[in-house]
C-alpha cells in the first residue's frame, strides 16, 4: 500500500492508498490502520483504496480538540474532502471505524455513495452489551477480538503505536462505553444503501447487533461471515471483499460524481 | 517529626479474601468483585470499631488521623472520605483531620469537595488537612471519568477549589472541562486561608514537580523505599529549581505498620494480613490501575511492557513486602531503630503509619497504635533526618 499524507487544518493526516478505480473510502479498527493488506488488496482490484489514519493510530498524535466521535466525524470530513472533493464515494468502516463511519454517514449523506459497516461499534443493546474492552487485560482482549488470529494486526505492547492507539481509543469510547446512545436515532433518518457485514462469531459485538442496524438503516442488509470473529474482513479477507464489491457493483449510483 | 494515623478502613472478612480468590482470572478487589459479599451490619460495626482505633490514636499521641478515598472495592470503605472526617471531627478534639484525599478528576462539580472540606473545617474547629488526589486508574472505570483526562481534571479542579478559597465570591469560572457562572460558596474553611494542602501520589515527575512548585506536603505510599528516597531528592531539586529550599515538613511517608511486644509476636500477627492486603485486596489487571491516557506516553509504555508489578502477583510474601520497605513491623525498639534508618534516607518530617492491615483485629489494631504511640512516638519526636543534620 502507498502511503501519502493529507493536511488537515494544522493537523497531516498519513493516509495509505492502493488500487485502481472510484475511491472508495476505508476506516479502521481500534487496533489502528491494517497491517494485513489482503482485505484492501482484494478490494483495489476495482477501487482506489484510501484507508486515513484516524488521529491518534498508527503512532499518530490526537488533535487535542478530537474528543468525542462527533468531533472526529467532523474532521473526519474534512480528511475525506481533502482527498475526493465533495464527491461522493463508497465508505467501509470496520469496528470503531464502522462507528466513525456511521456517524459521519448520518450527517453526510450526500458524501456516501454506499456504507459498509463490518462488526460495527457504536450502538449498545442492554440485554447484550458490547464486551467491555477496557475491562480486560490485554491478551484477554485480543482473544475476544479475533476468532483467527492475524499476524501483525495488533501493535506490539509497549510501543508508542500501542499506547498512543489505546489513548485514542479509550478517549472516544470510554465513556458512554463504546457506543453514542444518540447514534441510532440519527441512523434511522439515514437514506444511503448499506451492507452490514459481521462475523458470525463476533464476541466483542455480537451478530445481534449486525441484525440491529440493518432494522435501523432505512436501506440495509446483512452479510454474515461463517466462523469469523470481531475482523470479519481480516480473517476472511476475500469473502468480505467479495461481499462488498458485489454489494458496490449492484448499485449504479456507487462512485457517482455529484 | 509529625505523627499521622492512617487508616484505609478496609472490608476484610473472610468471605470477600475468598471470594477474590475464588474469582476466574483476572481476579480483582477493584470494581469487579461483587459487593453481595457486603453485608451492611458488618460495615457499620467497622466503621464504629475503625473510629475507634483513630480516637485512640489521637489520645497515645498522634499529631493526626487520616483517611482517603477509594470506590468498588473492600480495599477500603471510604467513597466520601469527607463523610467520615467529619464523623471524626465529632470525636476527637486536638488532632488534625487529614483527608488524604479528595479525588478531584472524578467530580463534575469540583465545588462541592470546596464546600465540603470546608464544611469539616468549620466542624473541627480548623483541624483538617485538605488532600488532593486523581484518583487512582481503576476510578477512572468505577466512576465512568476518561482517564485521559483525569490530569487535566485535576489540575483545573484544583485552581477552582484554591480560588473559590483565596478569591470572593461570586466569580465565574471557565476551563476546558468546568464551566461554572456563578462560583460564591457559602462555606468556607476556619483556617484563613485555607487548610494546609498535601498531595499524595505514586511519584510522576510531573505530579512531584507540582507539588514543589506550589509549596505543598507532598506525601509517597505503596513504593519501594529505594525508589522513595529517590523521588524525595527530586523534590527537593524540584524545590530548589523553584527558589526554596524543601523543608521535612514538606514530607511524609506512608507505611504499613505493625508494633507489637516482641519482634516474633509483631510478625506473626503482621504476616496473613499483610500478605492478605497484597495478594487479595490490592489485586487487578495492570490495563485498569493504568488505563489508557491515564498516565504520560513514557509511563504507560513503561506499564506495558513490565506486567510484573505489585497488583497482578498473588504470591507475595512478607518478606519480601518488608525487605522493599512497604512495611514496617516489630517491637517498639526495631522500630525506633527501622524508622530512624528510613527517615535518614527519606528526608521526611511527617511519618503516617498504617495503623490497621487487612483483617487485623480490633485487639491487636489497639495495641500496635498504643505501643506506638507510647514507646515510638517519644523517642522519634524531635528526630532529624540525617539529609537535613
Amino acid at each position: 500500500m502507498e502511503q501519502l499524507s493529507v493536511k488537515v487544518e494544522d493537523w497531516e493526516v498519513p493516509v495509505g492508498r492502493t488500487g485502481d478505480g472510484p475511491p472508495l473510502i476505508f476506516l479502521h479498527g481500534f487496533y489502528g490502520p491494517p497491517a494485513e493488506e489482503t482485505f484492501v488488496e482484494a478490494l483495489g482490484q476495482q477501487y482506489e483504496v484510501l484507508a486515513p489514519v484516524i488521529p491518534g493510530f498508527g503512532d499518530t498524535l490526537r488533535p487535542p480538540w478530537v474528543r468525542t466521535m462527533d468531533d472526529l466525524a467532523r474532521f473526519h470530513s474534512k480528511v475525506q474532502r481533502e482527498l475526493i472533493g465533495t464527491r461522493a464515494a463508497p465508505v467501509v468502516g470496520h469496528s470503531l471505524g464502522g462507528w466513525l463511519a456511521a456517524t459521519y454517514t448520518a450527517d453526510h449523506d450526500d458524501r456516501v455513495s454506499a456504507l459498509v459497516l463490518i462488526d460495527a461499534l457504536g450502538l449498545r443493546l442492554d440485554q447484550d452489551p458490547p464486551t467491555d474492552l477496557f475491562a480486560l487485560p490485554a491478551d484477554l482482549v485480543r482473544q475476544v477480538a479475533f476468532e483467527h488470529e492475524v499476524s501483525g494486526q495488533v501493535p506490539e505492547e509497549g510501543t508508542l503505536t500501542a499506547v498512543r492507539g489505546a489513548e485514542a481509543f479509550a478517549r472516544l469510547a470510554w465513556s458512554p462505553r463504546l457506543h453514542d446512545p444518540a447514534l441510532r436515532r440519527r441512523l434511522r433518518y439515514c437514506p444511503v444503501d448499506a451492507l452490514v457485514i459481521w462475523g458470525s462469531v463476533d464476541r466483542v459485538v455480537s451478530p445481534a447487533y449486525g441484525r440491529l442496524l440493518v432494522d435501523t438503516l432505512p436501506s440495509a442488509r446483512l452479510a454474515v461471515i461463517d466462523e469469523a470473529g470481531h475482523h470479519a474482513h481480516l480473517e476472511r479477507p476475500e469473502q468480505t471483499a467479495a461481499a462488498i464489491t458485489t454489494f458496490l457493483s449492484c448499485r449504479p449510483a456507487a462512485g457517482r460524481v455529484q | 517529626m509529625e505523627f499521622i494515623a492512617f487508616h484505609l478502613m478496609p472490608y476484610a472478612e473472610e468471605r470477600v479474601t475468598d471470594a477474590i480468590a475464588e474469582m476466574p482470572p483476572p481476579r480483582t478487589a477493584w470494581v469487579q468483585l461483587s459487593n453481595k459479599s457486603f453485608d451492611p451490619a458488618t460495615g457499620a460495626d467497622l466503621y464504629a470499631r475503625y473510629i475507634n482505633e483513630l480516637v485512640f490514636a489521637e489520645e497515645v499521641g498522634f499529631d493526626g488521623v487520616a483517611v482517603n478515598e477509594h470506590h468498588q472495592t473492600p480495599y477500603g470503605t471510604m467513597p466520601g472520605p469527607n463523610v467520615m472526617a467529619a464523623a471524626l471531627s465529632q470525636r476527637t478534639s486536638r488532632a488534625k483531620i487529614a483527608i488524604l484525599g479528595n479525588a478531584l478528576s472524578l467530580h463534575h462539580q469540583p465545588q462541592r469537595v470546596a464546600e465540603q472540606v470546608a464544611m469539616v473545617d468549620l466542624l473541627s474547629r480548623g483541624r483538617v488537612v485538605c488532600g488532593f488526589v486523581r484518583g487512582i486508574g481503576f476510578e477512572s472505570t468505577s466512576m465512568g471519568t476518561t482517564p485521559s483526562e483525569s490530569r487535566a481534571r485535576f489540575l483545573e479542579a484544583h485552581d477552582l477549589i484554591m480560588r473559590m478559597w483565596t478569591e470572593p465570591g461570586p466569580f465565574s469560572w471557565h476551563s476546558e472541562h468546568y464551566h461554572f457562572d456563578y462560583v460564591n460558596p457559602w462555606t468556607l474553611p476556619l483556617q484563613q486561608p485555607h487548610p494546609p494542602i498535601w498531595v499524595p501520589s505514586q511519584g510522576s515527575a510531573e505530579t512531584v514537580d507540582w507539588v514543589a512548585e506550589k509549596g505543598y506536603v507532598y506525601l509517597q505510599t505503596f513504593t519501594p523505599l529505594e525508589r522513595i528516597a529517590a523521588i524525595m531528592q527530586q523534590f527537593r531539586e524540584a524545590a530548589t529549581s523553584h527558589g526554596y529550599e524543601a523543608s521535612p515538613e514538606q514530607l511524609g511517608w506512608a507505611f504499613l505498620m505493625v508494633c507489637a511486644e516482641t519482634d516474633e509476636r509483631a510478625r506473626e500477627i503482621a504476616q496473613p494480613h499483610i500478605e492478605t492486603l497484597f495478594n487479595r485486596l490490592i489485586l487487578g489487571p495492570t490495563e485498569l490501575f493504568f488505563p489508557p491516557g491515564y498516565s504520560t506516553e513514557a509511563s504507560q509504555r513503561g506499564v506495558q511492557s513490565s506486567k510484573s508489578g505489585m497488583f497482578t502477583r498473588e504470591d507475595l510474601t512478607f518478606d519480601e513486602l518488608e525487605a522493599s520497605g512497604l512495611v514496617v513491623v516489630g517491637s517498639p525498639d526495631t522500630m525506633i531503630d527501622k524508622l530512624r534508618l528510613a527517615v535518614d534516607r527519606l528526608g521526611v518530617g511527617k511519618l503516617l503509619p498504617m495503623v490497621q492491615v487487612a483483617g487485623m483485629s480490633h485487639e491487636h489494631a489497639m495495641s500496635s497504635i498504643g505501643l506506638f504511640g507510647e514507646q515510638v512516638i517519644p523517642p522519634m519526636r524531635d528526630y532529624v533526618s540525617a539529609v537535613y543534620r
